[in-house]
C-alpha cells in the first residue's frame, strides 16, 4: 500500500484519522498485505454443499415500517430527513 | 455464586413442585440488575411473565424451555430492546423486531432476562456471556462466535462452548460484521444443555437464505469405531507446556472407550490468519458502509455538507481497530488490488475447506486445544490460531473442559465435519462423562 492509496481509501469509506492513527493504520496495513504476499496461490474450488434456501417471491404487509421510522435521527413525517446535496 | 442446574433438572423441579418459575427467576433479576455489561428487561414485565409462565407449568404444558433463564448477546435483536453492538454507531437504536433466535426462544417460553453487552460489533472474546453462566444468572447465552471468541471465552472459564455449522442457526436478526465468519452459538455449562438449546434455535428459517436443518439423528454411535486425529504440526504450536501435556493426556484418556487415535497432518496453520484477516476485513468493511448517521444510531452533524455529516458520524461512531478493519477490507476490495489480496484469499479459503475434508475422509473428529495458551491474569486477549479454521470453513466445534476441578485446567476442542452436529454431541457427552464435569 502506497500512502496517497491510503488516502484514496480513506475518501471511499468516509473515515478521517488523524497523522498519528493513519501512521499506526498504515504500518499494519503493510504487515498484513506482507503476510498475504508470502501465502501461496490456489485455485477456487467450489467447497461449499450448501445451496441457497429459495422462497416464493410473495409481496407482504411489513408490519415494523414504523419502528425503523422510529430510530431516523432526522425526518418529516414518514421521510427520513437528509441535507440537499444538488 | 454457582451455576445453575442442568435445564432438564430445572423443568422437572418446576413440574415436581419442588420450586417455582418465580422462585428461580426473582432472584436472578436482584442479582442482574446494576450489573456491569448486563442489559435486564423490564422488572415488572419479567416478574410477569414468570407468574403466566408457572400457571402455564400447573395447566400441564409439557415444554422444556419453559421459565428457563437465558441471556442473548447485545447484537442479537430482542423487539423494542436497545441493540448497540458494542458500538458507539449504534447508539440508542431499538430493534423493531425479533431475531429469528429470540423468537424461537419466546416460542418454547423460555424466559429472555436481557442481553451482555459485547466487544464492538462482537470482534471479542465473549467473557461476559461466560460470567452470566459462571455466576448463575441464566441457563445458557447466546452469543456469536467469530473466529472462535465464544470458545475461547468457554475454555479459560471451565464451560462448554459450542459453535454450530454454518446456517445451522439463522442469521436474521443478527447486527452483521463478519457475516460468513460469525455464527451464533451457545454457552453453557454442560453439552446436555448445549443439545437442548441447539435443538431450539437452529433450523431452517425463511428470512435466511443460508440457513439449514442439523442432523438430529437418534442413531447410536459406536465410538470403538470412532477415529480421532491429532493435527501434528499445531501441537508444535501450543505456547504452554500444561496445555501440550493436558491435551495429549485428554486424548489419551479417550481409549478406554476404544476410539482410535491418529496422527494427521493438516492445513499449514500459518495460512489461517491473513486469509481470515483479508476476508473478515472485507466483509466488515462492505457491512459498515450502512452506518451514516442518518437512519439509526449515532448522529454527529457538524453543519457541514452531507458528507461531512457521514465523516463526523463514522469517525466518532467507530473505534479506531473497527476503522482499521474497513480501512484494510477497502483496500483489499479495490479493483486494482482485488486479485492480489480478495481473490487470493477466497482462493485459499477453498484450498482449506478442500483440505480438511480430505482429513474428514481419514478420521471422524479432530482434536486439538481450544487455545494455544493459559489466559494471563486480567488479559482479555488471546490467540484464535485454533479456532478460525472452523469460522473459515464453517463446520461445527465445541470446546469441553478437561480436569475442571483442576488448578489449570484446560478447554478441548472438537470439530466434525459440515452438518455432524450429531456425532459431535454424543462425543462431548460421552467425553463429559469419561472427564466426570
Amino acid at each position: 500500500m502506497r500512502k496517497d492509496e491510503l488516502q484514496e481509501v480513506l475518501k471511499l469509506v468516509r473515515i478521517k484519522l488523524t497523522q498519528e492513527e493513519e501512521e499506526l493504520i498504515y504500518e499494519r496495513v503493510l504487515k498484513i498485505t506482507k503476510d498475504m504476499d508470502d501465502l501461496p496461490n490456489h485455485e477456487l474450488v467450489d467447497f461449499s454443499d450448501r445451496s441457497n434456501l429459495f422462497r416464493d417471491d410473495v409481496p407482504v404487509d411489513y408490519k415494523n415500517r414504523d419502528k425503523i421510522i422510529a430510530n431516523f435521527k432526522k425526518k418529516e413525517g414518514n421521510y427520513l430527513k437528509v441535507k440537499q446535496i444538488l | 455464586m454457582t451455576s445453575l442446574a442442568k435445564i432438564r433438572d430445572i423443568a422437572c423441579d418446576f413440574r415436581s413442585g419442588k420450586s417455582t418459575v418465580q422462585d428461580l427467576i426473582k432472584p436472578l433479576i436482584g442479582k442482574s440488575d446494576g450489573r456491569l455489561n448486563f442489559d435486564l428487561m423490564d422488572k415488572n414485565t419479567l416478574l410477569k411473565e414468570a407468574q403466566e409462565t408457572q400457571e402455564k407449568i400447573l395447566l400441564g404444558d409439557e415444554r422444556l424451555f419453559l421459565g428457563i433463564p437465558s441471556v442473548v448477546s447485545d447484537n442479537i435483536m430482542i423487539n423494542g430492546f436497545k441493540t448497540e453492538a458494542g458500538s458507539k454507531i449504534l447508539d440508542g437504536y431499538r430493534s423493531p423486531y425479533d431475531a429469528t433466535i429470540v423468537k424461537k426462544l419466546k416460542k418454547e417460553g423460555t424466559i429472555v432476562l436481557g442481553k451482555t453487552k459485547v466487544d464492538e460489533f462482537g470482534i471479542g472474546l465473549s467473557f461476559d456471556s461466560a460470567k452470566i453462566i459462571l455466576d448463575g444468572l441464566a441457563s445458557f447465552v447466546i452469543d456469536l462466535d467469530s473466529a472462535g471468541s465464544l470458545r475461547r471465552a468457554a475454555s479459560y472459564h471451565n464451560l462448554v462452548g459450542f459453535k454450530p455449522s454454518r446456517g445451522s442457526v439463522s442469521r436474521y436478526g443478527v447486527v452483521s460484521a463478519d457475516s460468513s465468519f460469525s455464527q451464533a452459538g451457545i454457552i453453557a455449562g454442560n453439552v446436555e444443555d448445549v443439545e437442548d438449546v441447539l435443538k431450539v434455535i437452529s433450523g431452517k428459517d425463511g428470512n435466511d437464505l443460508k440457513s439449514e436443518d442439523p442432523n438430529f439423528s437418534k442413531e447410536e454411535i459406536d465410538f470403538s469405531k470412532i477415529k480421532i486425529g491429532l493435527p501434528r504440526s499445531w501441537f508444535d504450536r501450543i505456547e504452554d507446556k500444561i496445555i501440550q501435556i493436558k491435551t495429549k493426556e485428554a486424548a489419551e484418556s479417550l481409549s478406554v472407550l476404544g476410539i482410535k487415535i491418529e496422527e494427521i497432518s493438516f492445513v499449514e496453520i500459518d495460512h489461517l490468519m491473513p486469509t481470515y484477516y483479508v476476508l473478515s476485513s472485507s466483509e466488515i468493511s462492505s457491512n459498515m458502509g450502512r452506518y451514516d448517521g442518518l437512519r439509526y444510531g449515532l448522529s454527529s452533524a457538524k453543519g457541514g455538507d452531507l458528507t461531512d455529516d457521514y465523516v463526523s458520524s463514522r469517525g466518532e461512531g467507530f473505534s479506531l481497530d473497527l476503522k482499521e478493519r474497513i480501512i484494510f477490507g477497502a483496500y483489499a476490495l479495490l479493483a486494482g488490488n482485488k486479485d492480489n489480496y480478495y481473490q487470493k484469499a477466497v482462493a485459499m479459503r477453498s484450498f482449506i475447506a478442500g483440505e480438511l475434508d480430505k482429513s474428514f475422509n481419514k478420521v471422524d473428529l479432530i482434536l486439538t486445544p481450544t487455545t494455544p495458551n493459559l489466559l494471563p491474569e486480567g488479559d482479555q486477549s488471546s490467540s484464535s490460531i485454533f479456532n478460525v479454521i472452523a469460522n473459515l470453513s464453517g463446520i461445527p466445534s465445541i470446546s469441553i473442559p478437561y480436569k475442571k476441578e483442576d488448578e489449570n485446567s484446560i478447554g478441548i476442542q472438537i470439530m466434525a465435519p459440515c452438518s455432524k452436529e450429531n456425532l459431535m454431541i454424543k462425543f462431548g457427552k460421552k467425553m463429559q462423562e469419561l472427564w466426570k464435569i
